[in-house]
């Protein structure tokens, strides 16, 4: 075997001229143990060839392991990068609209959504009563001495005595400034936070008294003031259809600010 | 690097080819992903199929089955296509789609190359009969690395010594072969009138 391997793996690394080829072949076919020894020899390099065929793929394979985890690494570090750089830009596009809004509602303040309570508070007006003085040859009777005693209280600012004077006079059946005296008790009852007494008397007004638009103007802030965005709603709207009632604008402004009613 | 040169630094071996194996390797992964979504394989299964694609394709250029008559990108394409075709074929659930290659249109060439390949594959075991030097030194000397190189891989003396070990080697693994009586099965089938 020991000659053999030797002119076999000459064979084999072609390093034989023709004439030992053509020996070797001769050889080959007639001497059947010097066959066994190419065909073992053969056989031996197949087997390695195999085995290094098989080590070449399992270093490919640990190859491909690496490649995925660096894809995947890196997949991870662009969405990583990504996700990364849409916070920025998610966060500056808020903090821009923060500005933004800011900004806008600094240039244009008005147009805040004021509460109910801030309306009143805006529009509301404490009518003057000199005018509602008891003049001439009746000045001196009872009930015009309470009447204008009650006005007087009125115009100083004392509304729960005024408060008291009316509600006395109108308990009087003799007393006929009722639509007036009803009035200035609405207003006293607005002044002394007591709105839903207030709503009460503003609604017992005569619709022909000269009161009339008064009483609505202040009906409807008096809903106001009760939260009542409803029936506010309504008599606003009545002031604002009405031609001539001489707080239509406003009441259509503050129809403006209000929020919708079903 | 052109397509000779690619040849060329297959057929030179040693560790010249593995450079360029794995270079080969990493600029064409992404016909992994290629597949794996043509085919709807999984990872595994791909990577699996690129590096057996990749083991194919060196060794049909190493023993001249490919001589460059294609490019070799798209004659690795083919070879990588078919192996994933293979996978398919394997799993019983996955559907064939119109554009996936028959087995006919593969040729008797390839079809017989894939059953000598798992045919010989058990072979290997008797090369793990050796002792690890033995076997590395072996397949050193098979991938065509000079012995120089294999002197220094394996932690050899020098080239000499490399050449007397691999000659010791390859005379324990015939031995091994001789004891397992794979040689007599091989005369017999050359008696039968097959060739070798």
């Amino acid at each position: 075997m020991e000659n053999n391997f030797n002119d076999i793996e000459r064979f084999f690394n072609g390093a034989m001229d023709a004439k030992e080829t053509a020996e070797f072949e001769t050889r080959r076919a007639n001497d059947k143990e010097f066959a066994r020894d190419f065909l073992l020899y053969r056989q031996a390099n197949e087997v390695v060839r195999l085995g290094a065929r098989q080590r070449l793929k399992k270093h490919l394979d640990e190859l491909g392991q690496s490649e995925m985890a660096v894809t995947m690494i890196s997949t991870y570090g662009r969405y990583y990068l990504l996700r990364k750089y849409w916070y920025a830009i998610a966060a500056t596009v808020v903090i821009l609209i923060g500005l933004g809004y800011f900004t806008y509602h600094s240039i244009h303040p008005g147009k805040s959504i004021p509460t109910l309570a801030q309306l009143f508070d805006s529009y509301y007006e404490v009518p003057k009563a000199d005018l509602a003085m008891v003049r001439g040859d009746h000045a001196e009777e009872p009930l015009s001495l309470a009447w204008n005693s009650a006005i007087q209280q009125y115009s100083e600012g004392q509304y729960n005595i005024a408060a008291e004077d009316f509600r006395v006079l109108l308990a009087n059946s003799e007393f006929t400034h009722r639509s007036v005296a009803n009035f200035y008790l609405g207003i006293c009852y607005l002044n002394t936070n007591l709105p839903d007494s207030a709503i009460t008397h503003f609604s017992s007004i005569s619709p022909t008294s000269s009161l009339n638009q008064d009483a609505s103007w202040y009906l409807a802030l008096s809903y106001l003031k009760t939260n009542n965005l409803k029936r506010a709603s309504e008599v606003f709207k009545n002031i604002a259809t009405s031609k001539k009632h001489y707080k239509k604008e406003q009441a259509e402004e503050i129809l403006d600010l209000l929020p919708e009613t079903d | 690097m052109t397509d000779q040169k690619f040849i060329d630094s297959i057929l030179t071996g040693g560790g010249e080819m593995h450079k360029t194996i794995d270079r080969f390797y990493h600029e064409n992964f992404s016909l992994v992903y290629q597949m794996m979504g043509a085919h709807k394989l999984i990872k595994e299964e791909v990577l699996d199929a690129y590096s057996d694609a990749i083991t194919a394709f060196v060794e049909n250029i190493r023993y001249q089955k490919f001589r460059g008559d294609s490019k070799c990108r798209t004659y690795f394409i083919r070879i990588f296509n078919n192996k994933c075709i293979d996978i398919i074929r394997k799993k019983t659930t996955n559907r064939i789609n119109k554009y996936t290659i028959s087995l006919e249109d593969l040729g008797t060439d390839l079809i017989q190359e894939v059953v000598d390949e798992e045919k010989n594959t058990g072979f290997t075991e008797f090369l793990f009969q050796l002792s690890e030097i033995c076997k590395e030194l072996l397949m050193d000397w098979s991938d065509g690395y000079s012995m120089d190189e294999i002197a220094v891989r394996n932690g050899l003396k020098n080239a000499h010594t490399a050449r007397s070990k691999r000659y010791n080697c390859f005379k324990q693994l015939m031995t091994i072969l001789q004891k397992n009586n794979i040689v007599d099965a091989n005369l017999n089938m050359i008696s039968d009138g097959e060739q070798f």
